[in-house]
Protein backbone atom coordinates (compact mmCIF):
# COMPACT_ATOMS: atom_id res chain seq x y z
CA UNK A 1 0.00 0.00 0.00
CA UNK A 2 1.30 3.30 -0.87
CA UNK A 3 2.31 5.98 1.61
CA UNK A 4 0.25 9.05 1.79
CA UNK A 5 2.16 12.02 1.13
CA UNK A 6 2.86 13.91 4.85
CA UNK A 7 5.05 16.19 6.75
CA UNK A 8 3.66 16.00 10.35
CA UNK A 9 6.04 13.14 10.85
CA UNK A 10 8.31 15.17 13.00
CA UNK A 11 6.12 17.80 14.53
CA UNK A 12 4.79 15.46 17.15
CA UNK A 13 2.39 17.86 19.59
CA UNK A 14 1.23 17.02 23.46
CA UNK A 15 -2.14 18.43 24.70
CA UNK A 16 -1.69 19.59 28.85
CA UNK A 17 -4.96 20.56 30.32
CA UNK A 18 -4.03 22.21 34.01
CA UNK A 19 -7.00 22.90 36.46
CA UNK A 20 -9.59 23.92 33.85
CA UNK A 21 -12.44 24.99 35.32
CA UNK A 22 -15.84 25.89 33.05
CA UNK A 23 -18.96 27.53 33.90
CA UNK A 24 -22.14 27.87 31.56
CA UNK A 25 -23.91 30.60 33.40
CA UNK A 26 -23.63 31.14 37.34
CA UNK A 27 -23.82 28.35 39.29
CA UNK A 28 -23.32 25.95 36.63
CA UNK A 29 -19.99 24.50 36.78
CA UNK A 30 -19.57 22.16 33.64
CA UNK A 31 -16.13 21.25 34.43
CA UNK A 32 -14.64 21.48 38.09
CA UNK A 33 -10.60 21.17 38.21
CA UNK A 34 -9.95 19.12 35.46
CA UNK A 35 -6.02 18.40 34.34
CA UNK A 36 -5.16 16.11 31.54
CA UNK A 37 -1.74 15.63 29.88
CA UNK A 38 -1.69 13.94 26.28
CA UNK A 39 1.49 12.86 25.11
CA UNK A 40 2.87 13.41 22.06
CA UNK A 41 1.15 10.79 19.78
CA UNK A 42 -0.58 9.15 21.92
CA UNK A 43 -4.45 8.61 21.36
CA UNK A 44 -6.75 9.34 24.07
CA UNK A 45 -10.13 8.62 24.37
CA UNK A 46 -13.10 10.33 26.41
CA UNK A 47 -15.78 8.74 27.60
CA UNK A 48 -18.74 9.90 30.21
CA UNK A 49 -22.46 10.89 30.34
CA UNK A 50 -24.18 13.64 28.32
CA UNK A 51 -24.03 16.43 30.16
CA UNK A 52 -19.86 15.77 32.21
CA UNK A 53 -18.43 18.40 29.76
CA UNK A 54 -16.51 16.07 27.64
CA UNK A 55 -17.30 18.03 24.36
CA UNK A 56 -16.76 21.46 26.20
CA UNK A 57 -13.50 20.19 27.45
CA UNK A 58 -12.79 18.84 23.37
CA UNK A 59 -14.03 22.61 22.43
CA UNK A 60 -11.50 24.27 24.73
CA UNK A 61 -8.80 22.63 23.62
CA UNK A 62 -10.10 23.54 20.08
CA UNK A 63 -10.17 27.51 20.78
CA UNK A 64 -14.02 27.01 20.20
CA UNK A 65 -14.28 28.75 23.76
CA UNK A 66 -12.18 30.65 25.38
CA UNK A 67 -10.76 29.28 28.60
CA UNK A 68 -11.93 30.78 32.09
CA UNK A 69 -9.72 28.96 34.57
CA UNK A 70 -6.86 27.15 34.52
CA UNK A 71 -4.49 26.92 31.61
CA UNK A 72 -3.97 24.77 27.97
CA UNK A 73 -0.54 24.36 26.25
CA UNK A 74 -0.72 22.72 22.77
CA UNK A 75 2.65 23.25 21.25
CA UNK A 76 3.45 25.74 23.35
CA UNK A 77 0.38 27.88 22.71
CA UNK A 78 -2.64 28.81 23.91
CA UNK A 79 -5.68 27.08 21.96
CA UNK A 80 -7.01 28.88 19.37
CA UNK A 81 -9.57 28.11 16.62
CA UNK A 82 -7.95 27.10 13.15
CA UNK A 83 -4.39 26.58 14.52
CA UNK A 84 -2.40 24.89 11.89
CA UNK A 85 -1.35 22.03 14.00
CA UNK A 86 -4.80 21.06 15.03
CA UNK A 87 -7.36 18.93 13.01
CA UNK A 88 -11.66 18.52 14.23
CA UNK A 89 -13.97 16.15 13.58
CA UNK A 90 -17.99 16.88 13.91
CA UNK A 91 -20.33 13.84 14.72
CA UNK A 92 -22.17 15.02 11.59
CA UNK A 93 -19.74 14.89 8.28
CA UNK A 94 -20.67 18.89 7.48
CA UNK A 95 -19.68 17.75 3.88
CA UNK A 96 -20.89 20.41 1.41
CA UNK A 97 -23.56 19.63 -0.50
CA UNK A 98 -22.12 21.51 -3.93
CA UNK A 99 -18.62 20.34 -3.93
CA UNK A 100 -17.35 16.68 -4.88
CA UNK A 101 -16.14 14.17 -2.73
CA UNK A 102 -12.44 15.00 -3.90
CA UNK A 103 -13.29 18.72 -3.28
CA UNK A 104 -14.41 18.02 0.22
CA UNK A 105 -11.50 16.13 1.06
CA UNK A 106 -9.59 18.82 -0.27
CA UNK A 107 -11.51 21.57 1.86
CA UNK A 108 -9.44 21.74 5.38
CA UNK A 109 -6.31 21.91 3.17
CA UNK A 110 -7.70 24.41 0.46
CA UNK A 111 -8.73 27.01 3.61
CA UNK A 112 -5.44 26.34 5.17
CA UNK A 113 -3.65 27.86 2.06
CA UNK A 114 -1.56 23.94 1.04
CA UNK A 115 -0.26 23.41 -2.20
CA UNK A 116 -2.56 22.31 -4.40
CA UNK A 117 -0.98 19.53 -5.77
CA UNK A 118 -0.23 18.05 -3.19
CA UNK A 119 -3.07 18.40 -1.71
CA UNK A 120 -5.16 16.86 -4.42
CA UNK A 121 -2.52 13.77 -4.06
CA UNK A 122 -3.42 12.96 -1.00
CA UNK A 123 -6.80 13.72 -1.02
CA UNK A 124 -7.16 10.99 -3.64
CA UNK A 125 -5.20 8.47 -1.83
CA UNK A 126 -7.31 9.08 1.56
CA UNK A 127 -10.16 8.67 -0.77
CA UNK A 128 -9.15 5.44 -1.93
CA UNK A 129 -7.53 4.43 2.34
CA UNK A 130 -11.46 5.29 3.18
CA UNK A 131 -12.68 2.75 0.63
CA UNK A 132 -14.40 5.54 -1.73
CA UNK A 133 -11.91 4.85 -4.48
CA UNK A 134 -14.78 5.41 -7.63
CA UNK A 135 -16.55 8.11 -5.84
CA UNK A 136 -14.06 11.13 -5.93
CA UNK A 137 -16.28 13.14 -8.55
CA UNK A 138 -19.32 11.81 -6.77
CA UNK A 139 -21.87 14.25 -4.66
CA UNK A 140 -22.56 13.85 -0.92
CA UNK A 141 -26.11 13.91 -2.11
CA UNK A 142 -25.06 10.11 -3.77
CA UNK A 143 -23.83 9.05 -0.36
CA UNK A 144 -24.99 6.89 2.57
CA UNK A 145 -24.54 7.86 5.85
CA UNK A 146 -21.30 5.67 6.51
CA UNK A 147 -19.79 6.64 2.97
CA UNK A 148 -20.23 10.39 4.15
CA UNK A 149 -18.32 9.73 7.03
CA UNK A 150 -15.93 8.32 5.47
CA UNK A 151 -15.52 11.47 3.44
CA UNK A 152 -15.08 13.20 6.53
CA UNK A 153 -12.51 11.40 8.10
CA UNK A 154 -10.64 11.62 4.72
CA UNK A 155 -11.21 15.01 4.17
CA UNK A 156 -9.74 15.49 8.76
CA UNK A 157 -6.70 13.30 7.57
CA UNK A 158 -6.46 15.46 4.80
CA UNK A 159 -5.38 18.53 6.77
CA UNK A 160 -1.93 16.33 7.80
CA UNK A 161 -1.88 18.01 11.16
CA UNK A 162 -0.01 16.73 14.59
CA UNK A 163 -3.62 17.22 16.54
CA UNK A 164 -7.14 15.66 15.95
CA UNK A 165 -9.90 16.34 18.07
CA UNK A 166 -13.00 14.27 17.55
CA UNK A 167 -15.87 14.79 18.89
CA UNK A 168 -18.32 11.66 18.48
CA UNK A 169 -17.26 11.22 15.32
CA UNK A 170 -19.17 7.91 14.75
CA UNK A 171 -21.81 8.56 17.35
CA UNK A 172 -24.38 8.69 14.45
CA UNK A 173 -23.66 5.43 12.74
CA UNK A 174 -25.06 1.89 13.29
CA UNK A 175 -22.76 -0.86 15.36
CA UNK A 176 -21.50 -2.07 11.88
CA UNK A 177 -20.83 0.74 10.39
CA UNK A 178 -19.49 2.32 12.72
CA UNK A 179 -17.10 -0.84 13.51
CA UNK A 180 -15.94 -0.58 10.13
CA UNK A 181 -14.77 3.14 10.82
CA UNK A 182 -13.09 2.35 13.98
CA UNK A 183 -10.73 -0.03 12.01
CA UNK A 184 -10.46 2.58 9.01
CA UNK A 185 -9.37 5.56 11.91
CA UNK A 186 -7.09 2.75 13.75
CA UNK A 187 -5.20 1.90 10.04
CA UNK A 188 -5.22 5.74 9.37
CA UNK A 189 -3.41 6.30 12.78
CA UNK A 190 -1.33 3.55 12.59
CA UNK A 191 0.14 5.05 9.17
CA UNK A 192 0.48 8.41 10.68
CA UNK A 193 0.76 8.46 14.27
CA UNK A 194 -1.14 11.44 15.68
CA UNK A 195 -1.91 12.87 18.78
CA UNK A 196 -5.59 12.52 19.15
CA UNK A 197 -8.23 13.20 21.79
CA UNK A 198 -11.29 11.44 20.92
CA UNK A 199 -14.59 11.96 23.04
CA UNK A 200 -17.31 9.34 22.97
CA UNK A 201 -20.15 7.88 24.94
CA UNK A 202 -19.38 4.68 24.11
CA UNK A 203 -16.64 3.29 26.43
CA UNK A 204 -16.24 -0.33 23.93
CA UNK A 205 -14.96 2.37 21.03
CA UNK A 206 -12.85 3.96 23.83
CA UNK A 207 -10.97 0.74 24.35
CA UNK A 208 -10.66 -1.02 20.94
CA UNK A 209 -9.09 2.87 20.10
CA UNK A 210 -7.05 4.68 22.37
CA UNK A 211 -4.02 4.15 24.51
CA UNK A 212 -5.44 5.57 27.56
CA UNK A 213 -9.09 5.99 28.50
CA UNK A 214 -10.24 9.00 30.73
CA UNK A 215 -13.76 8.40 31.98
CA UNK A 216 -15.73 11.44 32.88
CA UNK A 217 -18.96 12.05 35.28
CA UNK A 218 -20.97 14.72 35.54
CA UNK A 219 -22.69 17.50 38.11
CA UNK A 220 -19.62 18.98 38.03
CA UNK A 221 -17.67 17.38 35.16
CA UNK A 222 -14.35 15.97 36.72
CA UNK A 223 -12.39 12.91 35.84
CA UNK A 224 -13.41 10.13 37.82
CA UNK A 225 -11.10 7.49 36.46
CA UNK A 226 -7.90 6.82 33.93
CA UNK A 227 -7.71 3.60 32.70
CA UNK A 228 -4.16 2.56 30.82
CA UNK A 229 -5.36 0.33 27.94
CA UNK A 230 -3.29 -2.45 27.76
CA UNK A 231 -4.65 -4.59 24.34
CA UNK A 232 -1.98 -5.10 22.32
CA UNK A 233 -1.78 -3.57 18.67
CA UNK A 234 -2.24 -3.31 15.79
CA UNK A 235 -6.20 -4.12 17.08
CA UNK A 236 -9.22 -4.49 14.83
CA UNK A 237 -12.51 -3.53 16.21
CA UNK A 238 -14.10 -6.11 14.87
CA UNK A 239 -11.96 -8.50 15.82
CA UNK A 240 -12.15 -7.64 19.79
CA UNK A 241 -15.81 -7.97 19.74
CA UNK A 242 -15.09 -11.74 20.36
CA UNK A 243 -12.12 -11.22 22.62
CA UNK A 244 -12.42 -12.29 25.80
CA UNK A 245 -9.80 -9.80 27.25
CA UNK A 246 -11.41 -6.63 25.70
CA UNK A 247 -14.96 -8.00 27.41
CA UNK A 248 -13.22 -8.57 30.77
CA UNK A 249 -11.70 -4.95 31.02
CA UNK A 250 -14.45 -2.83 30.08
CA UNK A 251 -16.31 -5.51 32.24
CA UNK A 252 -13.53 -4.31 35.15
CA UNK A 253 -14.31 -0.55 34.35
CA UNK A 254 -17.97 -0.83 34.53
CA UNK A 255 -17.59 -2.62 38.37
CA UNK A 256 -15.18 0.60 38.91
CA UNK A 257 -17.62 2.88 38.23
CA UNK A 258 -20.51 1.72 39.55
CA UNK A 259 -18.56 0.62 42.91
CA UNK A 260 -16.25 3.63 43.29
CA UNK A 261 -18.21 6.70 42.38
CA UNK A 262 -21.90 5.78 42.20
CA UNK A 263 -24.49 5.36 39.35
CA UNK A 264 -22.43 7.14 36.23
CA UNK A 265 -25.51 6.93 33.67
CA UNK A 266 -27.96 8.84 35.98
CA UNK A 267 -26.97 11.03 38.59
CA UNK B 1 -47.81 39.15 9.83
CA UNK B 2 -44.22 39.13 9.85
CA UNK B 3 -42.78 41.20 6.48
CA UNK B 4 -40.67 38.81 3.94
CA UNK B 5 -37.02 40.25 6.10
CA UNK B 6 -38.37 38.30 8.84
CA UNK B 7 -39.18 35.26 7.40
CA UNK B 8 -37.95 32.02 8.60
CA UNK B 9 -34.85 30.46 6.39
CA UNK B 10 -35.91 28.25 4.20
CA UNK B 11 -34.19 24.70 6.12
CA UNK B 12 -33.05 22.14 3.88
CA UNK B 13 -33.32 19.22 5.65
CA UNK B 14 -30.26 16.78 5.96
CA UNK B 15 -30.77 13.32 4.86
CA UNK B 16 -30.72 11.23 7.73
CA UNK B 17 -29.48 8.00 7.95
CA UNK B 18 -31.19 6.05 5.36
CA UNK B 19 -28.99 4.47 2.88
CA UNK B 20 -31.10 4.72 -0.62
CA UNK B 21 -34.22 5.86 -1.57
CA UNK B 22 -36.43 2.67 -1.82
CA UNK B 23 -37.16 2.78 -6.04
CA UNK B 24 -40.72 1.94 -7.11
CA UNK B 25 -41.02 -1.84 -7.40
CA UNK B 26 -42.65 -2.84 -10.23
CA UNK B 27 -46.13 -4.21 -10.13
CA UNK B 28 -45.67 -7.67 -8.99
CA UNK B 29 -49.14 -8.83 -9.20
CA UNK B 30 -48.95 -9.07 -13.05
CA UNK B 31 -45.86 -11.08 -14.07
CA UNK B 32 -45.22 -8.68 -17.21
CA UNK B 33 -45.97 -5.15 -15.54
CA UNK B 34 -42.66 -4.16 -16.76
CA UNK B 35 -43.28 -5.12 -20.26
CA UNK B 36 -46.53 -3.44 -20.55
CA UNK B 37 -45.53 -0.20 -18.60
CA UNK B 38 -42.96 0.12 -21.26
CA UNK B 39 -44.91 0.04 -24.02
CA UNK B 40 -48.39 2.05 -22.23
CA UNK B 41 -46.16 5.19 -20.81
CA UNK B 42 -44.91 6.65 -24.69
CA UNK B 43 -48.84 5.73 -25.45
CA UNK B 44 -50.61 7.53 -22.39
CA UNK B 45 -48.33 11.05 -23.24
CA UNK B 46 -49.52 10.93 -26.66
CA UNK B 47 -53.24 10.15 -26.11
CA UNK B 48 -52.51 13.29 -23.06
CA UNK B 49 -51.58 15.44 -25.95
CA UNK B 50 -54.64 14.30 -27.91
CA UNK B 51 -56.46 15.32 -25.30
CA UNK B 52 -55.31 18.63 -24.74
CA UNK B 53 -55.52 19.38 -28.38
CA UNK B 54 -59.26 18.06 -28.74
CA UNK B 55 -60.19 20.70 -25.81
CA UNK B 56 -58.01 23.49 -27.73
CA UNK B 57 -59.87 23.03 -30.68
CA UNK B 58 -62.91 22.97 -28.67
CA UNK B 59 -62.81 25.68 -26.76
CA UNK B 60 -61.55 27.97 -30.27
CA UNK B 61 -64.43 25.98 -32.20
CA UNK B 62 -66.87 27.57 -29.53
CA UNK B 63 -65.19 30.49 -28.98
CA UNK B 64 -65.43 30.84 -33.28
CA UNK B 65 -68.87 30.08 -33.27
CA UNK B 66 -69.84 32.61 -30.44
CA UNK B 67 -68.30 35.29 -32.68
CA UNK B 68 -70.09 33.71 -36.18
CA UNK B 69 -73.52 33.47 -34.61
CA UNK B 70 -72.92 36.94 -32.74
CA UNK B 71 -74.45 35.02 -29.69
CA UNK B 72 -72.50 37.92 -27.67
CA UNK B 73 -71.56 41.32 -28.93
CA UNK B 74 -68.93 40.40 -31.58
CA UNK B 75 -66.83 43.70 -31.14
CA UNK B 76 -66.55 42.38 -27.07
CA UNK B 77 -65.70 38.54 -28.10
CA UNK B 78 -63.50 38.67 -30.49
CA UNK B 79 -62.50 35.56 -32.49
CA UNK B 80 -59.73 32.92 -32.56
CA UNK B 81 -58.98 33.94 -36.31
CA UNK B 82 -59.19 37.52 -36.44
CA UNK B 83 -56.56 37.43 -33.32
CA UNK B 84 -54.22 34.80 -35.43
CA UNK B 85 -54.66 37.15 -38.01
CA UNK B 86 -53.78 40.31 -35.65
CA UNK B 87 -50.61 38.09 -34.65
CA UNK B 88 -49.56 37.16 -38.17
CA UNK B 89 -50.06 40.94 -39.38
CA UNK B 90 -48.17 42.42 -36.96
CA UNK B 91 -45.70 39.71 -36.33
CA UNK B 92 -44.62 37.96 -39.48
CA UNK B 93 -45.95 40.12 -42.85
CA UNK B 94 -44.85 43.16 -40.86
CA UNK B 95 -42.93 44.46 -37.39
CA UNK B 96 -45.14 46.51 -35.71
CA UNK B 97 -45.58 44.44 -32.40
CA UNK B 98 -41.92 43.76 -32.45
CA UNK B 99 -41.17 46.51 -30.93
CA UNK B 100 -43.10 47.40 -28.59
CA UNK B 101 -42.11 43.65 -27.43
CA UNK B 102 -38.47 45.03 -27.68
CA UNK B 103 -39.15 47.76 -25.17
CA UNK B 104 -41.51 45.85 -22.77
CA UNK B 105 -37.95 43.13 -22.58
CA UNK B 106 -35.72 45.77 -22.48
CA UNK B 107 -37.49 47.46 -19.56
CA UNK B 108 -37.79 44.29 -17.80
CA UNK B 109 -34.13 43.23 -17.94
CA UNK B 110 -33.34 46.61 -16.87
CA UNK B 111 -35.59 46.52 -13.82
CA UNK B 112 -34.51 43.09 -13.21
CA UNK B 113 -31.17 43.90 -12.91
CA UNK B 114 -31.39 46.92 -10.78
CA UNK B 115 -34.18 45.35 -8.80
CA UNK B 116 -32.17 42.09 -7.73
CA UNK B 117 -29.04 43.56 -7.95
CA UNK B 118 -30.01 45.78 -5.07
CA UNK B 119 -32.34 43.28 -3.61
CA UNK B 120 -28.85 40.91 -3.16
CA UNK B 121 -26.75 43.87 -1.90
CA UNK B 122 -29.14 44.71 0.87
CA UNK B 123 -29.42 41.46 1.68
CA UNK B 124 -25.98 40.99 2.07
CA UNK B 125 -25.67 43.47 4.17
CA UNK B 126 -28.13 42.51 6.36
CA UNK B 127 -26.86 39.19 6.90
CA UNK B 128 -23.45 40.53 7.97
CA UNK B 129 -25.33 43.23 10.09
CA UNK B 130 -28.39 41.90 11.85
CA UNK B 131 -28.56 45.65 14.25
CA UNK B 132 -29.05 47.00 10.89
CA UNK B 133 -31.68 45.09 9.46
CA UNK B 134 -33.20 45.09 12.96
CA UNK B 135 -33.34 49.03 12.55
CA UNK B 136 -34.40 48.85 9.13
CA UNK B 137 -36.77 46.33 9.43
CA UNK B 138 -40.17 48.08 10.44
CA UNK B 139 -39.86 51.05 7.33
CA UNK B 140 -39.11 47.76 4.89
CA UNK B 141 -42.20 45.76 6.13
CA UNK B 142 -43.80 48.95 5.78
CA UNK B 143 -42.73 49.37 2.40
CA UNK B 144 -43.30 46.20 1.21
CA UNK B 145 -47.08 46.20 2.52
CA UNK B 146 -47.72 48.75 -0.04
CA UNK B 147 -49.31 47.13 -3.14
CA UNK B 148 -46.30 48.42 -5.57
CA UNK B 149 -48.87 48.96 -8.49
CA UNK B 150 -50.19 51.65 -6.59
CA UNK B 151 -47.33 53.80 -6.64
CA UNK B 152 -47.31 54.11 -10.25
CA UNK B 153 -49.49 57.00 -10.43
CA UNK B 154 -46.84 58.80 -8.31
CA UNK B 155 -43.77 57.71 -10.33
CA UNK B 156 -45.81 58.89 -12.97
CA UNK B 157 -46.48 62.38 -10.98
CA UNK B 158 -42.22 62.04 -10.69
CA UNK B 159 -40.75 60.95 -14.13
CA UNK B 160 -43.34 61.80 -16.11
CA UNK B 161 -45.16 59.37 -19.12
CA UNK B 162 -41.58 57.28 -19.13
CA UNK B 163 -40.22 54.25 -19.59
CA UNK B 164 -38.59 55.01 -16.11
CA UNK B 165 -41.98 54.95 -14.33
CA UNK B 166 -42.13 51.05 -15.45
CA UNK B 167 -38.84 50.12 -14.48
CA UNK B 168 -39.55 51.29 -11.11
CA UNK B 169 -42.50 49.50 -10.16
CA UNK B 170 -40.77 46.49 -11.38
CA UNK B 171 -37.63 46.97 -9.58
CA UNK B 172 -40.32 47.87 -6.71
CA UNK B 173 -41.24 44.12 -6.69
CA UNK B 174 -38.31 42.30 -7.71
CA UNK B 175 -36.08 44.13 -4.31
CA UNK B 176 -38.13 42.34 -1.86
CA UNK B 177 -38.42 39.19 -3.45
CA UNK B 178 -34.52 39.29 -3.58
CA UNK B 179 -33.76 40.93 -0.20
CA UNK B 180 -35.95 38.09 1.43
CA UNK B 181 -34.40 35.17 -0.59
CA UNK B 182 -30.68 36.23 -0.43
CA UNK B 183 -31.41 36.52 3.57
CA UNK B 184 -32.95 33.07 4.24
CA UNK B 185 -30.10 31.77 1.14
CA UNK B 186 -27.25 32.79 3.40
CA UNK B 187 -29.17 31.87 6.66
CA UNK B 188 -29.04 28.25 5.44
CA UNK B 189 -25.48 27.24 6.32
CA UNK B 190 -25.56 24.47 8.39
CA UNK B 191 -23.95 24.59 11.80
CA UNK B 192 -21.76 21.97 11.10
CA UNK B 193 -20.20 24.16 8.51
CA UNK B 194 -19.81 26.87 10.37
CA UNK B 195 -18.60 24.99 13.40
CA UNK B 196 -15.95 23.46 10.61
CA UNK B 197 -14.96 26.40 9.16
CA UNK B 198 -14.18 28.10 12.41
CA UNK B 199 -11.47 25.09 13.72
CA UNK B 200 -10.05 25.38 10.34
CA UNK B 201 -9.60 29.27 10.58
CA UNK B 202 -11.52 30.01 7.62
CA UNK B 203 -11.14 34.00 7.11
CA UNK B 204 -14.11 36.14 6.18
CA UNK B 205 -13.67 36.09 2.26
CA UNK B 206 -13.20 32.08 2.20
CA UNK B 207 -16.69 31.69 4.49
CA UNK B 208 -18.35 33.65 2.19
CA UNK B 209 -16.69 32.62 -1.51
CA UNK B 210 -16.38 28.75 -0.15
CA UNK B 211 -19.63 28.24 1.66
CA UNK B 212 -22.00 31.16 2.56
CA UNK B 213 -22.62 31.94 -0.88
CA UNK B 214 -22.47 28.58 -2.92
CA UNK B 215 -24.89 27.07 0.09
CA UNK B 216 -27.62 30.55 -0.84
CA UNK B 217 -27.37 29.57 -4.93
CA UNK B 218 -30.49 27.00 -4.91
CA UNK B 219 -32.37 29.85 -2.35
CA UNK B 220 -30.75 32.63 -4.27
CA UNK B 221 -31.94 31.33 -7.80
CA UNK B 222 -35.65 30.63 -6.92
CA UNK B 223 -35.38 34.16 -5.71
CA UNK B 224 -34.06 35.18 -9.02
CA UNK B 225 -36.90 33.36 -11.55
CA UNK B 226 -39.30 34.67 -8.93
CA UNK B 227 -38.28 38.14 -9.37
CA UNK B 228 -38.10 37.40 -12.70
CA UNK B 229 -41.46 37.00 -13.24
CA UNK B 230 -42.24 39.93 -11.22
CA UNK B 231 -40.21 42.47 -13.08
CA UNK B 232 -41.96 41.44 -16.08
CA UNK B 233 -45.72 41.67 -13.90
CA UNK B 234 -44.36 45.53 -12.84
CA UNK B 235 -43.22 46.65 -16.15
CA UNK B 236 -46.35 45.49 -17.79
CA UNK B 237 -48.45 47.29 -15.32
CA UNK B 238 -46.95 50.35 -15.11
CA UNK B 239 -46.84 50.37 -18.51
CA UNK B 240 -50.91 49.77 -18.24
CA UNK B 241 -50.68 52.71 -16.32
CA UNK B 242 -48.81 55.30 -18.41
CA UNK B 243 -45.99 54.61 -20.80
CA UNK B 244 -44.85 56.16 -24.27
CA UNK B 245 -44.28 52.41 -25.58
CA UNK B 246 -44.41 48.76 -24.21
CA UNK B 247 -46.61 45.83 -24.53
CA UNK B 248 -48.92 47.33 -21.61
CA UNK B 249 -48.75 50.43 -23.42
CA UNK B 250 -50.38 48.41 -26.41
CA UNK B 251 -52.65 46.71 -24.48
CA UNK B 252 -54.03 49.71 -22.66
CA UNK B 253 -54.58 51.47 -25.82
CA UNK B 254 -56.05 48.14 -27.66
CA UNK B 255 -58.65 47.63 -24.75
CA UNK B 256 -59.48 51.46 -25.07
CA UNK B 257 -60.58 51.37 -28.65
CA UNK B 258 -62.09 48.16 -28.19
CA UNK B 259 -59.94 46.19 -30.21
CA UNK B 260 -60.74 42.92 -28.56
CA UNK B 261 -58.56 40.57 -30.92
CA UNK B 262 -55.69 42.91 -30.44
CA UNK B 263 -56.07 42.69 -26.63
CA UNK B 264 -56.00 38.97 -27.05
CA UNK B 265 -53.12 38.44 -29.35
CA UNK B 266 -50.73 41.22 -27.12
CA UNK B 267 -52.29 38.76 -24.20
CA UNK B 268 -50.69 35.70 -26.16
CA UNK B 269 -47.40 37.29 -26.83
CA UNK B 270 -46.68 38.51 -23.20
CA UNK B 271 -48.09 34.41 -22.24
CA UNK B 272 -45.33 33.38 -24.55
CA UNK B 273 -42.59 35.83 -22.88
CA UNK B 274 -43.47 34.29 -19.61
CA UNK B 275 -43.16 30.84 -20.42
CA UNK B 276 -39.63 31.58 -22.12
CA UNK B 277 -38.36 33.53 -19.24
CA UNK B 278 -38.90 30.37 -16.92
CA UNK B 279 -37.82 27.80 -19.81
CA UNK B 280 -34.45 29.63 -19.46
CA UNK B 281 -34.26 30.06 -15.88
CA UNK B 282 -35.24 26.20 -15.48
CA UNK B 283 -32.36 25.33 -17.81
CA UNK B 284 -29.54 27.67 -15.68
CA UNK B 285 -31.30 26.61 -12.63
CA UNK B 286 -30.61 22.82 -13.93
CA UNK B 287 -27.11 23.41 -15.24
CA UNK B 288 -26.02 25.59 -11.81
CA UNK B 289 -27.63 23.32 -9.36
CA UNK B 290 -26.43 19.43 -10.72
CA UNK B 291 -25.26 19.01 -7.34
CA UNK B 292 -28.38 18.64 -5.55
Amino acid sequence: MGNIVSDSGNKSVGIAIDSVTHRFGPGQLTLDNVSLNVEPGEFVAIVGPSGCGKTTLLNLVAGLLPTQEGTITLANEQPRPGHPLVGYMLARDALFGWRTVRRNVELGAEIRGQDEALREIRAVELIRQVGLAGYEDAYPKALSHGMRQRAALARTFCLDVAVLLMDEPFGALDAQTKLQLEDLLLDLWTRERRTVLFVTHDLNEALVLADRVVVMGRNPGTIRLVVQVTLPRPREARMLQSDPHFHDLSATIWRELEGGMGPWLDR
Amino acid sequence: MAGPLTSPAKRRIRDSGTVAVSRPIADTKKPHGDESQAVSAPKNLVLMWVGRLIVTVVVLGVWQLVYVKKVFNPVVTGSPVEVAKFLVDNLVTSTKLWGSVGVTLWTTLIAFVVGSGLGIGCGLLFARSPKLEHFTNPFFTGFNSVPRIALAPLFIVWFGLSQVSSILVGVSLTFFILLSSTMAGVASLERDATTLLDTLGATERQRFFRATLPAAVPTLFSGLRLGLVYALLGVVSGEIIGAPAGLGEKLSYFAGSFETDAVFGVLIVLGVIGAVIQGVMTLAERKLLRWQ
